[in-house]
């Protein structure tokens, strides 16, 4: 059953870590992400051009428009400052999970 | 004035308008661009699901989720119209004469009253310098950005005049506060004057100046952070000449 993830915290690093691949523009980073949490994690698409604008502000990605089945698209790129934070961010939420799970193991 | 419809968004139009409300035209244009985009793959995805295309319209719009909700979070990572109209104003207020007479004067007067005040020992004199010196720094770096922000073509003349304009505004904001932080040494916590409208009066004006200051900040340290996205179109900023040479 799907359900909705405080995602205004994690929505940017999932964005991140899906713009790792390469660049993509926001449909379809958007599906990706629902697909690869199979459909676990469901956000509200309008949601996630903030979360992108915000991370362009940060300079942890850059945009730009492209070309796409005779559609202009706005592409999103991580930069490196991005790619650091991602790595910093995937440390932060490994320490954290593998946390709570330890509790959650001691408990059963 | 428009005001932003009360009724949830039977369309994507209906939707761009709220989600985008008092945005500028240039950031709204973006966001159109790019939600039209992604609704209009949406849509398609789900007609060749099988859904039909009222349905899938639908879908699609119930799938972007609360445009208030959005809205809100644009605003957050974008200039506004309200934004843009302080920003005006305080560029202006930056660029005047007057505005540097009244700074200096401000100065001069908080100099006075805080340092050689009759009553009072006076305010050791490297304190002094610390504290106004420390908030130059921060004032130099805030006339370069603001500098940039006017991002007129005589960018020298405006640069000394901000620089100016920022180390004296800061210079009698530090002032004051020192004068404030010194305590006895301030007349208007501790006067002893005959009149006590005047008191009020004085407090008034100190509240203010310190409202004002604090207000000024406040959205300088929002603007900078929002000023550095390519979206918030420039020409947005300040589509009137310039007042120095």
């Amino acid at each position: 059953m799907p359900f909705a993830m405080n995602f205004k915290g994690s929505l940017p690093t999932l964005i991140l870590q899906n713009l790792r691949r390469g660049p993509n523009h926001g449909y379809r980073i958007a599906q990706e992400i629902k697909q690869s949490s199979k459909g676990v994690l469901d956000f509200k698409e309008g949601t996630l051009y903030p979360a992108l604008h915000g991370l362009e502000a940060k300079k942890l990605i850059t945009s730009s428009v492209r070309e796409e089945n005779g559609r202009p698209r706005r592409h999103y790129k991580l930069t490196d400052k991005g790619r650091k934070a991602l790595v910093r961010e995937r440390q932060e939420w490994l320490q954290f999970s593998g946390a709570i799970n330890g509790i959650f193991q001691e408990a059963t | 004035m428009k005001l932003l419809p009360r009724k949830a968004p039977q369309s994507l139009d209906e939707w761009l308008i709220i989600a985008t409300w008092t945005l500028l035209p240039s950031v709204k244009a973006r966001i159109r661009s790019e939600i039209e985009a992604h609704y209009t793959d949406a849509v398609q995805s789900l007609m060749l699901n099988g859904s039909p295309e009222t349905a899938a319209q639908a879908i699609a719009l119930a799938n972007l989720g609360d445009a208030r909700t959005a809205g809100r979070r644009f605003r957050q990572k974008q200039l506004t119209q309200f934004d843009v109209v302080q920003i005006r104003i305080l560029l202006q207020f930056a660029r005047s004469k007057f505005s540097l007479g009244i700074e200096l004067l401000l100065l001069g007067l908080f100099l006075i009253i805080g340092m050689i005040h009759p009553k009072s020992d006076p305010i050791p004199f490297w304190l002094c310098m610390t504290v106004v010196l420390s908030y130059n720094l921060v004032g130099i770096s805030a006339a370069v950005h603001s500098a940039v922000l006017a991002r007129r073509p005589s960018t020298l003349a405006n640069l000394r005049r901000l620089l100016l304009n920022h180390l004296i505004g800061v210079s009698s904001f530090a002032a004051l506060l020192l004068a404030i932080f010194c305590g006895q040494r301030w007349t208007v916590l501790h006067s002893k004057t005959d009149n006590p409208h005047m008191d009020l009066l004085q407090m008034a004006a100190l509240i203010c100046l310190v409202s004002y200051k604090v207000a000024c900040c406040l959205n300088y340290l929002r603007w900078r952070k929002l000023l550095i996205t390519a979206d918030n179109d420039w020409n947005d900023l300040s589509p009137r000449q310039p007042t120095v040479a």
